[in-house]
Protein backbone atom coordinates (compact mmCIF):
# COMPACT_ATOMS: atom_id res chain seq x y z
CA UNK A 1 0.00 0.00 0.00
CA UNK A 2 3.12 2.34 1.29
CA UNK A 3 4.47 1.83 -2.50
CA UNK A 4 1.44 2.40 -4.14
CA UNK A 5 0.25 5.36 -3.14
CA UNK A 6 3.08 6.82 -4.93
CA UNK A 7 0.69 7.03 -8.18
CA UNK A 8 -2.18 7.69 -6.43
CA UNK A 9 -4.15 10.79 -7.89
CA UNK A 10 -0.86 12.91 -8.95
CA UNK A 11 1.54 10.65 -7.30
CA UNK A 12 5.02 11.13 -6.57
CA UNK A 13 6.52 9.63 -9.51
CA UNK A 14 3.71 8.16 -11.42
CA UNK A 15 6.48 6.32 -14.53
CA UNK A 16 6.74 3.70 -11.44
CA UNK A 17 10.13 3.50 -13.01
CA UNK A 18 12.16 3.51 -9.69
CA UNK A 19 10.24 0.44 -8.39
CA UNK A 20 11.35 -3.06 -8.31
CA UNK A 21 8.15 -4.28 -9.20
CA UNK A 22 6.45 -1.62 -11.37
CA UNK A 23 5.00 -3.88 -14.32
CA UNK A 24 2.73 -5.73 -11.62
CA UNK A 25 1.79 -2.95 -9.85
CA UNK A 26 0.95 -1.39 -13.24
CA UNK A 27 -1.69 -3.54 -13.80
CA UNK A 28 -2.86 -3.90 -10.17
CA UNK A 29 -3.02 0.24 -10.38
CA UNK A 30 -4.96 -0.07 -13.55
CA UNK A 31 -7.44 -2.63 -12.06
CA UNK A 32 -7.76 0.09 -8.75
CA UNK A 33 -8.59 2.99 -11.13
CA UNK A 34 -11.39 1.09 -12.99
CA UNK A 35 -13.16 0.09 -10.03
CA UNK A 36 -13.02 3.54 -8.37
CA UNK A 37 -14.26 4.87 -11.93
CA UNK A 38 -16.87 2.14 -11.51
CA UNK A 39 -17.74 3.29 -8.18
CA UNK A 40 -17.25 -0.08 -6.61
CA UNK A 41 -15.98 -0.60 -2.76
CA UNK A 42 -12.63 -1.83 -2.75
CA UNK A 43 -10.92 -2.24 1.05
CA UNK A 44 -7.69 -3.54 1.38
CA UNK A 45 -6.61 -5.79 5.13
CA UNK A 46 -3.37 -6.97 5.73
CA UNK A 47 -3.65 -10.46 6.40
CA UNK A 48 -0.53 -12.32 8.79
CA UNK A 49 0.85 -14.95 5.82
CA UNK A 50 1.29 -18.54 6.39
CA UNK A 51 -1.18 -17.87 9.67
CA UNK A 52 -4.25 -20.83 7.83
CA UNK A 53 -6.07 -17.81 7.17
CA UNK A 54 -8.43 -19.39 4.54
CA UNK A 55 -7.93 -16.67 1.69
CA UNK A 56 -3.99 -16.30 2.25
CA UNK A 57 -3.75 -19.63 1.63
CA UNK A 58 -6.18 -19.40 -1.38
CA UNK A 59 -3.73 -16.49 -2.53
CA UNK A 60 -0.70 -18.75 -2.09
CA UNK A 61 -2.09 -21.33 -3.72
CA UNK A 62 -3.05 -19.04 -7.22
CA UNK A 63 -0.17 -17.67 -6.91
CA UNK A 64 1.56 -20.79 -7.63
CA UNK A 65 -1.05 -21.94 -10.25
CA UNK A 66 -0.08 -18.54 -11.88
CA UNK A 67 3.49 -19.22 -12.10
CA UNK A 68 3.07 -22.25 -14.04
CA UNK A 69 0.29 -20.75 -16.05
CA UNK A 70 1.57 -19.64 -19.47
CA UNK A 71 0.40 -16.01 -19.17
CA UNK A 72 2.20 -15.67 -16.37
CA UNK A 73 5.52 -15.58 -18.65
CA UNK A 74 5.16 -11.95 -19.26
CA UNK A 75 5.72 -11.28 -15.34
CA UNK A 76 9.17 -13.13 -15.48
CA UNK A 77 10.28 -12.24 -18.95
CA UNK A 78 11.87 -8.16 -19.66
CA UNK A 79 10.37 -5.84 -19.01
CA UNK A 80 8.81 -3.28 -21.39
CA UNK A 81 11.37 -0.26 -20.30
CA UNK A 82 13.91 0.19 -23.17
CA UNK A 83 17.45 -1.19 -22.09
CA UNK A 84 20.66 0.58 -23.52
CA UNK A 85 24.11 -1.23 -24.18
CA UNK A 86 27.44 0.27 -25.30
CA UNK A 87 31.35 -1.56 -24.94
CA UNK A 88 33.86 0.72 -23.42
CA UNK A 89 37.36 -0.71 -23.35
CA UNK A 90 36.17 -4.55 -24.76
CA UNK A 91 33.79 -4.30 -21.83
CA UNK A 92 29.96 -4.68 -22.39
CA UNK A 93 27.84 -2.59 -19.98
CA UNK A 94 24.07 -2.79 -19.83
CA UNK A 95 21.47 -0.74 -17.79
CA UNK A 96 18.21 1.19 -17.86
CA UNK A 97 17.76 4.72 -18.45
CA UNK A 98 19.46 6.56 -15.27
CA UNK A 99 21.45 10.17 -14.39
CA UNK A 100 24.77 8.36 -15.43
CA UNK A 101 23.35 6.86 -18.95
CA UNK A 102 21.60 10.18 -19.80
CA UNK A 103 25.42 12.04 -18.88
CA UNK A 104 26.66 9.59 -21.40
CA UNK A 105 23.82 9.72 -23.59
CA UNK A 106 24.45 13.71 -23.93
CA UNK A 107 28.44 13.31 -24.45
CA UNK A 108 28.31 10.97 -27.50
CA UNK A 109 25.30 13.34 -28.80
CA UNK A 110 27.50 16.31 -28.47
CA UNK A 111 30.73 14.14 -30.10
CA UNK A 112 28.49 13.27 -33.23
CA UNK A 113 27.54 16.85 -33.48
CA UNK A 114 30.95 18.90 -33.30
CA UNK A 115 32.16 17.06 -36.64
CA UNK A 116 29.09 18.92 -38.23
CA UNK A 117 30.30 22.33 -37.06
CA UNK A 118 33.08 24.31 -39.20
CA UNK A 119 34.66 26.64 -36.66
CA UNK A 120 37.33 27.15 -34.52
CA UNK A 121 35.50 25.78 -31.65
CA UNK A 122 34.59 22.55 -33.32
CA UNK A 123 38.28 22.98 -34.74
CA UNK A 124 40.08 22.54 -31.16
CA UNK A 125 37.20 20.44 -29.54
CA UNK A 126 37.49 17.34 -32.37
CA UNK A 127 41.81 17.97 -31.82
CA UNK A 128 41.83 13.75 -30.52
CA UNK A 129 44.07 13.16 -27.21
CA UNK A 130 44.83 16.56 -26.51
CA UNK A 131 44.23 17.33 -22.89
CA UNK A 132 40.23 18.53 -23.57
CA UNK A 133 39.15 15.36 -21.68
CA UNK A 134 40.06 17.86 -18.63
CA UNK A 135 38.17 20.84 -19.35
CA UNK A 136 35.02 19.00 -18.23
CA UNK A 137 36.67 18.31 -14.89
CA UNK A 138 37.81 21.79 -14.74
CA UNK A 139 33.98 22.96 -15.29
CA UNK A 140 32.64 20.85 -12.85
CA UNK A 141 35.42 21.41 -10.00
CA UNK A 142 33.83 23.51 -7.47
CA UNK A 143 36.65 25.82 -6.44
CA UNK A 144 36.43 27.37 -9.72
CA UNK A 145 34.29 30.72 -9.68
CA UNK A 146 31.94 31.07 -11.99
CA UNK A 147 33.09 33.80 -13.96
CA UNK A 148 36.52 32.05 -14.84
CA UNK A 149 34.13 28.88 -16.03
CA UNK A 150 32.56 31.78 -18.05
CA UNK A 151 35.88 32.88 -19.46
CA UNK A 152 36.74 29.72 -19.85
CA UNK A 153 33.74 28.55 -22.75
CA UNK A 154 33.79 32.23 -23.73
CA UNK A 155 37.51 31.15 -24.57
CA UNK A 156 36.64 27.83 -26.02
CA UNK A 157 34.02 29.14 -28.46
CA UNK A 158 35.76 32.06 -29.50
CA UNK A 159 33.26 34.47 -27.51
CA UNK A 160 35.62 36.19 -25.40
CA UNK A 161 33.92 39.71 -25.94
CA UNK A 162 37.95 41.36 -26.91
CA UNK A 163 38.26 43.95 -29.55
CA UNK A 164 38.47 41.44 -32.40
CA UNK A 165 35.01 39.55 -31.30
CA UNK A 166 33.52 43.23 -30.35
CA UNK A 167 34.33 44.47 -34.03
CA UNK A 168 33.08 41.30 -35.40
CA UNK A 169 29.66 42.00 -33.82
CA UNK A 170 29.21 44.99 -34.58
CA UNK A 171 30.01 46.71 -31.58
CA UNK A 172 33.60 48.48 -32.07
CA UNK A 173 34.96 50.03 -34.51
CA UNK A 174 38.23 49.38 -33.84
CA UNK A 175 39.49 45.85 -33.31
CA UNK A 176 43.25 47.35 -31.83
CA UNK A 177 44.67 46.21 -28.54
CA UNK A 178 43.75 48.69 -26.38
CA UNK A 179 46.52 47.79 -23.98
CA UNK A 180 49.05 47.98 -26.62
CA UNK A 181 47.51 51.45 -27.69
CA UNK A 182 48.24 52.91 -24.39
CA UNK A 183 51.15 51.64 -22.98
CA UNK A 184 53.16 51.22 -26.47
CA UNK A 185 51.46 54.25 -28.92
CA UNK A 186 54.31 54.31 -30.79
CA UNK A 187 54.19 50.68 -32.33
CA UNK A 188 51.41 49.35 -34.92
CA UNK A 189 48.77 47.96 -32.21
CA UNK A 190 48.05 44.32 -32.47
CA UNK A 191 44.73 43.08 -33.15
CA UNK A 192 42.70 42.10 -29.74
CA UNK A 193 42.14 38.74 -29.51
CA UNK A 194 42.41 36.02 -27.17
CA UNK A 195 45.75 34.49 -28.98
CA UNK A 196 47.32 38.30 -28.67
CA UNK A 197 46.08 38.91 -25.17
CA UNK A 198 47.75 35.35 -24.21
CA UNK A 199 50.51 35.04 -26.07
CA UNK A 200 51.34 38.58 -27.60
CA UNK A 201 50.62 41.60 -26.11
CA UNK A 202 54.04 43.32 -24.78
CA UNK A 203 52.20 45.26 -22.16
CA UNK A 204 51.34 41.67 -20.10
CA UNK A 205 54.66 39.68 -20.85
CA UNK A 206 55.51 40.19 -16.93
CA UNK A 207 52.63 38.58 -16.40
CA UNK A 208 53.41 35.56 -18.80
CA UNK A 209 56.78 34.92 -17.37
CA UNK A 210 55.05 35.10 -13.94
CA UNK A 211 52.39 32.60 -14.98
CA UNK A 212 55.13 30.35 -17.09
CA UNK A 213 57.36 30.21 -14.39
CA UNK A 214 54.45 29.26 -12.06
CA UNK A 215 53.35 26.46 -13.84
CA UNK A 216 57.08 25.03 -14.75
CA UNK A 217 57.59 25.12 -10.48
CA UNK A 218 54.86 23.33 -10.18
CA UNK A 219 55.39 20.41 -13.05
CA UNK A 220 58.88 20.21 -11.82
CA UNK A 221 57.51 19.90 -8.14
CA UNK A 222 55.63 16.99 -9.54
CA UNK A 223 58.20 15.39 -11.41
CA UNK A 224 60.63 15.22 -8.68
CA UNK A 225 58.08 13.84 -6.37
CA UNK A 226 57.45 11.03 -8.78
CA UNK A 227 60.02 9.86 -10.86
CA UNK A 228 61.61 7.08 -9.63
CA UNK A 229 64.95 6.23 -11.08
CA UNK A 230 68.23 5.77 -8.97
CA UNK A 231 71.55 5.23 -9.54
CA UNK A 232 73.00 1.90 -8.72
CA UNK A 233 74.16 3.04 -5.25
CA UNK A 234 70.77 4.14 -4.67
CA UNK A 235 71.02 8.25 -5.31
CA UNK A 236 67.98 9.72 -6.80
CA UNK A 237 68.71 10.04 -10.53
CA UNK A 238 67.43 13.19 -11.50
CA UNK A 239 67.99 16.55 -9.16
CA UNK A 240 65.67 19.17 -10.41
CA UNK A 241 67.46 22.29 -9.14
CA UNK A 242 64.37 24.95 -9.79
CA UNK A 243 61.82 22.35 -8.25
CA UNK A 244 63.46 23.65 -4.46
CA UNK A 245 62.07 26.58 -3.88
CA UNK A 246 60.71 29.60 -5.69
CA UNK A 247 63.82 31.71 -4.34
CA UNK A 248 66.01 29.10 -6.59
CA UNK A 249 63.68 29.31 -9.62
CA UNK A 250 65.90 31.52 -11.44
CA UNK A 251 66.50 31.91 -14.65
CA UNK A 252 69.88 30.67 -15.59
CA UNK A 253 72.61 32.04 -18.04
CA UNK A 254 74.50 29.84 -19.80
CA UNK A 255 77.59 30.88 -17.83
CA UNK A 256 75.70 30.23 -14.54
CA UNK A 257 74.96 26.28 -15.99
CA UNK A 258 78.37 25.86 -17.29
CA UNK A 259 79.87 27.02 -13.73
CA UNK A 260 77.34 24.42 -12.08
CA UNK A 261 78.42 21.75 -14.67
CA UNK A 262 82.46 22.45 -13.35
CA UNK A 263 82.51 23.49 -17.17
CA UNK A 264 83.82 26.71 -16.28
CA UNK A 265 87.51 27.31 -16.14
CA UNK A 266 87.52 31.07 -16.17
CA UNK A 267 86.20 33.90 -18.44
CA UNK A 268 88.62 34.19 -20.95
CA UNK A 269 88.69 30.21 -21.06
CA UNK A 270 84.76 29.99 -22.16
CA UNK A 271 85.26 33.27 -24.41
CA UNK A 272 87.82 31.47 -26.69
CA UNK A 273 85.58 28.52 -26.34
CA UNK A 274 82.46 29.94 -27.34
CA UNK A 275 84.37 31.30 -30.43
CA UNK A 276 85.78 28.27 -31.38
CA UNK A 277 82.13 27.04 -31.17
CA UNK A 278 81.00 29.37 -33.22
CA UNK A 279 83.78 29.34 -36.00
CA UNK A 280 83.25 25.18 -36.01
CA UNK A 281 80.03 26.46 -37.41
CA UNK A 282 81.54 29.19 -39.82
CA UNK A 283 79.71 31.65 -37.59
CA UNK A 284 81.68 34.63 -36.84
CA UNK A 285 80.26 36.49 -33.61
CA UNK A 286 81.69 40.12 -31.95
CA UNK A 287 83.03 40.21 -28.92
CA UNK A 288 79.58 41.69 -27.24
CA UNK A 289 77.52 38.86 -29.38
CA UNK A 290 80.20 36.45 -27.63
CA UNK A 291 79.42 37.76 -23.92
CA UNK A 292 75.78 38.27 -25.13
CA UNK A 293 75.51 34.38 -25.78
CA UNK A 294 76.80 32.99 -22.19
CA UNK A 295 75.88 35.68 -19.75
CA UNK A 296 73.26 37.88 -21.69
CA UNK A 297 71.99 41.33 -20.39
CA UNK A 298 68.34 42.32 -20.53
CA UNK A 299 67.30 43.43 -23.98
CA UNK A 300 70.11 41.28 -26.00
CA UNK A 301 69.07 39.52 -29.12
CA UNK A 302 69.27 36.35 -27.64
CA UNK A 303 66.72 37.52 -24.76
CA UNK A 304 67.57 35.17 -22.36
CA UNK A 305 66.28 37.11 -19.06
CA UNK A 306 63.09 36.73 -20.70
CA UNK A 307 63.51 32.86 -21.27
CA UNK A 308 63.85 30.38 -18.52
CA UNK A 309 67.36 28.34 -18.73
CA UNK A 310 65.67 26.33 -15.99
CA UNK A 311 64.41 23.81 -18.44
CA UNK A 312 67.91 23.39 -19.47
CA UNK A 313 69.81 23.25 -15.90
CA UNK A 314 66.69 21.11 -14.40
CA UNK A 315 67.08 18.02 -15.94
CA UNK A 316 70.43 16.98 -15.96
CA UNK A 317 71.48 13.47 -15.46
CA UNK A 318 73.45 14.45 -12.92
CA UNK A 319 76.16 11.44 -11.78
CA UNK A 320 75.62 10.30 -8.18
CA UNK A 321 78.85 12.80 -5.99
CA UNK A 322 76.73 15.82 -7.74
CA UNK A 323 73.44 14.67 -5.62
CA UNK A 324 75.42 14.47 -2.56
CA UNK B 1 55.58 25.25 -21.13
CA UNK B 2 53.58 28.17 -21.56
CA UNK B 3 50.03 29.71 -21.26
CA UNK B 4 49.15 30.40 -24.44
CA UNK B 5 46.10 29.71 -26.23
CA UNK B 6 45.88 28.62 -30.09
CA UNK B 7 46.05 31.03 -32.54
CA UNK B 8 44.31 31.41 -35.51
CA UNK B 9 47.55 30.09 -38.03
CA UNK B 10 47.29 26.50 -36.68
CA UNK B 11 48.61 24.47 -33.99
CA UNK B 12 50.26 26.87 -31.77
CA UNK B 13 52.05 24.45 -29.81
CA UNK B 14 53.68 22.67 -32.39
CA UNK B 15 55.16 26.24 -33.79
CA UNK B 16 55.93 27.04 -30.37
CA UNK B 17 58.00 23.51 -29.72
CA UNK B 18 59.91 24.12 -32.96
CA UNK B 19 60.50 27.96 -31.79
CA UNK B 20 61.72 26.36 -28.43
CA UNK B 21 63.93 24.24 -30.34
CA UNK B 22 65.77 26.38 -32.48
CA UNK B 23 65.95 28.78 -29.74
CA UNK B 24 67.89 26.36 -26.91
CA UNK B 25 69.43 23.93 -29.84
CA UNK B 26 72.66 26.14 -30.23
CA UNK B 27 73.21 26.59 -26.05
CA UNK B 28 72.53 22.48 -25.87
CA UNK B 29 75.17 21.93 -28.52
CA UNK B 30 77.63 24.08 -27.10
CA UNK B 31 77.47 22.31 -23.58
CA UNK B 32 77.76 19.02 -24.92
CA UNK B 33 80.59 20.37 -27.02
CA UNK B 34 82.42 21.68 -23.98
CA UNK B 35 81.33 18.22 -22.00
CA UNK B 36 83.19 16.57 -24.98
CA UNK B 37 86.39 19.20 -24.66
CA UNK B 38 86.56 18.75 -20.76
CA UNK B 39 85.96 14.97 -20.55
CA UNK B 40 83.34 15.47 -18.60
CA UNK B 41 80.38 12.74 -18.74
CA UNK B 42 77.22 15.42 -19.37
CA UNK B 43 75.09 14.89 -22.09
CA UNK B 44 72.45 17.94 -22.44
CA UNK B 45 68.88 17.03 -23.76
CA UNK B 46 65.85 19.59 -23.61
CA UNK B 47 62.01 18.09 -23.09
CA UNK B 48 58.94 20.27 -23.94
CA UNK B 49 56.47 20.68 -22.07
CA UNK B 50 53.83 22.95 -23.96
CA UNK B 51 50.50 23.81 -23.17
CA UNK B 52 48.16 25.81 -24.70
CA UNK B 53 45.25 28.01 -22.14
CA UNK B 54 42.37 25.90 -23.44
CA UNK B 55 44.30 23.10 -22.03
CA UNK B 56 45.24 22.13 -25.26
CA UNK B 57 47.91 19.19 -24.52
CA UNK B 58 49.05 16.70 -26.12
CA UNK B 59 48.62 13.75 -23.83
CA UNK B 60 50.63 10.65 -25.12
CA UNK B 61 53.55 13.01 -25.85
CA UNK B 62 53.21 14.65 -22.67
CA UNK B 63 53.20 11.39 -20.77
CA UNK B 64 55.93 9.93 -22.53
CA UNK B 65 58.14 13.27 -21.97
CA UNK B 66 57.23 12.42 -17.96
CA UNK B 67 58.17 8.80 -18.59
CA UNK B 68 61.85 9.72 -20.18
CA UNK B 69 62.45 11.67 -16.72
CA UNK B 70 61.93 8.65 -14.82
CA UNK B 71 57.76 8.70 -13.71
CA UNK B 72 57.45 5.41 -14.88
CA UNK B 73 53.92 5.14 -12.85
CA UNK B 74 51.29 6.23 -15.53
CA UNK B 75 48.92 6.96 -12.52
CA UNK B 76 51.25 9.53 -11.53
CA UNK B 77 52.09 10.79 -15.06
CA UNK B 78 48.08 10.80 -15.71
CA UNK B 79 48.09 12.94 -12.58
CA UNK B 80 50.80 15.21 -13.59
CA UNK B 81 48.74 16.07 -16.38
CA UNK B 82 45.88 16.78 -14.61
CA UNK B 83 47.88 19.26 -12.42
CA UNK B 84 49.41 20.62 -15.17
CA UNK B 85 46.69 21.25 -17.12
CA UNK B 86 44.40 23.01 -14.04
CA UNK B 87 47.21 25.05 -13.00
CA UNK B 88 47.52 26.18 -16.60
CA UNK B 89 43.73 26.47 -16.95
CA UNK B 90 43.70 28.80 -13.58
CA UNK B 91 46.67 31.03 -14.52
CA UNK B 92 45.37 31.42 -17.87
CA UNK B 93 42.21 33.33 -16.36
CA UNK B 94 44.64 35.17 -14.63
CA UNK B 95 46.14 36.94 -17.17
CA UNK B 96 42.33 37.43 -19.17
CA UNK B 97 41.45 39.06 -15.21
CA UNK B 98 44.59 41.12 -15.62
CA UNK B 99 43.86 42.56 -19.49
CA UNK B 100 40.14 43.19 -18.34
CA UNK B 101 41.24 44.87 -14.81
CA UNK B 102 43.80 47.20 -16.96
CA UNK B 103 41.95 48.46 -20.14
CA UNK B 104 38.74 49.01 -17.48
CA UNK B 105 40.73 50.86 -14.77
CA UNK B 106 44.18 51.89 -15.52
CA UNK B 107 46.69 50.18 -17.98
CA UNK B 108 49.04 50.40 -15.94
CA UNK B 109 47.90 47.61 -13.88
CA UNK B 110 49.27 44.82 -16.74
CA UNK B 111 53.24 45.92 -15.42
CA UNK B 112 52.61 46.03 -11.99
CA UNK B 113 53.91 43.01 -9.94
CA UNK B 114 50.33 41.79 -8.88
CA UNK B 115 50.77 38.77 -11.56
CA UNK B 116 53.61 37.29 -10.02
CA UNK B 117 51.85 37.31 -6.29
CA UNK B 118 48.99 35.91 -8.21
CA UNK B 119 51.07 33.31 -9.75
CA UNK B 120 53.07 32.34 -6.78
CA UNK B 121 50.33 32.62 -4.42
CA UNK B 122 46.65 30.26 -4.16
CA UNK B 123 44.87 32.26 -6.49
CA UNK B 124 41.87 32.15 -4.62
CA UNK B 125 42.93 34.31 -1.56
CA UNK B 126 43.12 37.12 -3.91
CA UNK B 127 40.40 37.40 -5.53
CA UNK B 128 41.95 40.37 -8.12
CA UNK B 129 38.64 40.40 -10.24
CA UNK B 130 36.71 41.41 -6.62
CA UNK B 131 39.63 43.84 -5.09
CA UNK B 132 40.65 45.96 -8.19
CA UNK B 133 37.54 46.01 -10.32
CA UNK B 134 33.60 46.64 -10.25
CA UNK B 135 31.83 46.19 -13.23
CA UNK B 136 32.47 43.39 -15.30
CA UNK B 137 31.72 43.92 -19.20
CA UNK B 138 30.87 40.65 -20.19
CA UNK B 139 34.40 38.85 -18.70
Amino acid sequence: MTVSSNWVGEGKDPLLRHSPDGDILAHIIQLLHQRVSLGLFTMFMKIEAHRGEFLNEKADRWADEGREDAYSIQWDGPSSHPTFSWTDARVEHKCSMNKTLRTRVHLKVAELQVPLHKSYASEFLNREKNGKDLLGKHWQDKTVPDRSKRRLLQSIGHQLPCAKHLKLWGLRDSDECRLCKCLHPEETPWTESLGHIQAQCPALRKSRIAVHHSIWRVLLTAISRNFVETHDDGERKWYFLSAVSEATHDEWAVRQILVHLDLFSGIRNLIDDVFTFHARQNIVLTSHEITSFYSPAAGSPMELRSTPRSNIVSFWNLPAQWTR
Amino acid sequence: MDSVTSSDEGDWAELKELEKNERYGMYIYLINYLSACHGRPWNCTKDNFTVGARSSLKKIQFQDRLCLLGVTNSKARDKIRVLTVSKTLALSDIILKLFNVSILRSPEWALSSLPTKLANSQMSAFKPFKKFTGHSMGW
